[in-house]
């Protein structure tokens, strides 16, 4: 038994400060695959069913339903080509060169780490798709993680909430610069180092700033629900509510941000333009 | 028939574990969640002793690390000294009644998640007490139910 535990001892040292395990987990990361697989059996048979066993007046009024909001939502965007194209000359004006324009691939869920006190997903893509690691992921509502391991066909997630985790990020009504950590929690994540005298009040809301160049600029994070205020401590506490549905989401975006050239988007505008002008003109 | 074990039996109840073990939880009952295959593993090593030793459970909690760990050995080792515990209390443990083998399986499963949670202290910083005790009473009060699932499996195979 002693050499037993000393053997597994001598496995956790090296696993914990040396990667020279990296291809044992590797190797055996498919293995674990069937499992997460069989996890995930009863909500495909669920979502199954909710597609498949529709009645045909639910699907109408689904639909309608649908209409009406794609209507909505085409009328919001209409105004969004306005103020993007008044937003671009802004930044002209101002001499900013560069504008992300950020490309998403939808991706599913297809495990959760059975572990509560480390906040891991996996999902359904991965080095195939041109997934890499540190790659941000959201979900409809707002910034969810970033991708940490990445093998063939699938990827694993480190969601924001998890105590591993913090990123940079800005009060959307006053621009303040802040990290936000996860402590272990779902339902919130909090801000490190607020002094007493800067000027967060509940209900602001936070938006990734994209300092360090992992997550691309201006996502949603969450609102500060709650805000401790301590006189014998340095900083105040600051808790926020994640915006991305962290511990419900099911399918996600994975974030391929560029950065684009204004000057050459232009160009690139004009081009196509002429090529398009081209094009009729052959015809 | 019972000095021929039943490898398939064996492994089938394992995934079973294992997958009771992954299935996603909400997040409140997360921490709830009793080690499975540590009951299991518990199960076996009390009342088939002629078969199972520790490292049976080294095999099993090195599986797991390989599966889904994040750091290799850590299953292993909390296995192997939960095992350890388990038999050097096995000759008493068949005369234990309901409530005494809940109360010890409590311990077992104590020391099992004390072992892991320092084990992940070392390259993490995490709340150490709070997530602790609850696996423990969980367990505790599953046991029950598990010890006669166990039985009943292997007396209709016996």
């Amino acid at each position: 038994m002693l050499i037993l535990a000393f053997v597994a001892l001598v496995l956790i040292v090296l696993d914990s400060f040396t990667s020279w395990l990296n291809p044992v987990h590797n190797w055996f990361e498919g293995a674990a695959w069937p499992f997460y697989w069989a996890t995930k059996v009863p909500d495909n048979v669920k979502q199954w069913a909710d597609d498949s066993l529709l009645s045909r007046s639910e699907l109408r009024a689904d639909r309608e339903r649908l209409l009406t909001e794609l209507l909505v939502y085409q009328g919001q965007l209409q105004r969004m080509a306005e103020l993007g194209a008044e937003n671009v000359r802004l930044r002209n004006l101002l001499n900013a060169t560069e504008l992300l324009s950020d490309n998403v691939l939808v991706t599913q869920l297809i495990g959760v780490s059975p572990d509560p006190l480390s906040h891991l997903i996996s999902i359904n893509r991965g080095g195939n798709d041109n997934v890499f690691v540190g790659q941000p992921v959201i979900d409809s509502d707002g910034l969810m993680g970033q991708v940490v391991d990445v093998f063939d066909d699938h990827s694993r997630v480190l969601l924001i909430t998890d105590s591993r985790h913090a990123l940079p990020v800005k009060v959307s009504r006053n621009g303040l610069r802040a990290v936000a950590e996860g402590i272990g929690d779902y339902r919130q994540i909090r801000l490190r180092h607020i002094s007493q005298t800067q000027d967060v009040v509940v209900g602001d809301s936070l938006v990734s700033s994209g300092l360090g160049n992992r997550f691309p600029k201006g996502y949603p994070v969450g609102t500060v629900v709650e805000i401790n205020k301590n006189v014998g401590k340095d900083f105040i506490e600051v808790l926020i509510e994640p915006a991305a549905k962290v511990d419900r989401s099911s399918h996600l975006l994975l974030v391929f941000s560029g950065v684009v050239d204004l000057n050459q988007e232009a160009s690139l505008d004009q081009e196509t333009e002429l090529n398009d002008e081209k094009e009729v003109s052959s015809e | 028939m019972s000095d021929r074990l039943p490898l398939t039996l064996l492994m089938l109840a394992l995934c079973v574990a294992i997958l009771m073990w992954l299935v996603p939880l909400r997040s409140e009952l997360a921490f709830w969640r009793p080690p499975f295959v540590l009951l299991l593993v518990t199960y076996w090593l009390f009342f088939q002793p002629q078969y199972f030793g520790v490292f049976f459970a080294w095999l099993v909690g090195l599986s797991i690390d390989v599966l889904f760990g994040q750091i290799l050995g850590q299953h292993a080792l909390a296995m192997s000294v939960a095992a350890s515990l388990v038999l050097s209390q096995q000759h008493r443990g068949h005369h234990f009644r309901m409530l005494h083998q809940s109360i010890f399986v409590a311990v077992v499963v104590l020391v099992y998640e004390v072992v892991l949670l320092s084990v992940r202290s070392l390259v993490e910083d995490i709340d150490m007490v709070r997530p602790l005790f609850y696996p423990v009473l969980s367990s505790a009060l599953l046991w029950p139910v598990l010890f006669l699932a166990c039985q009943k499996l292997h007396s209709r195979r016996l």
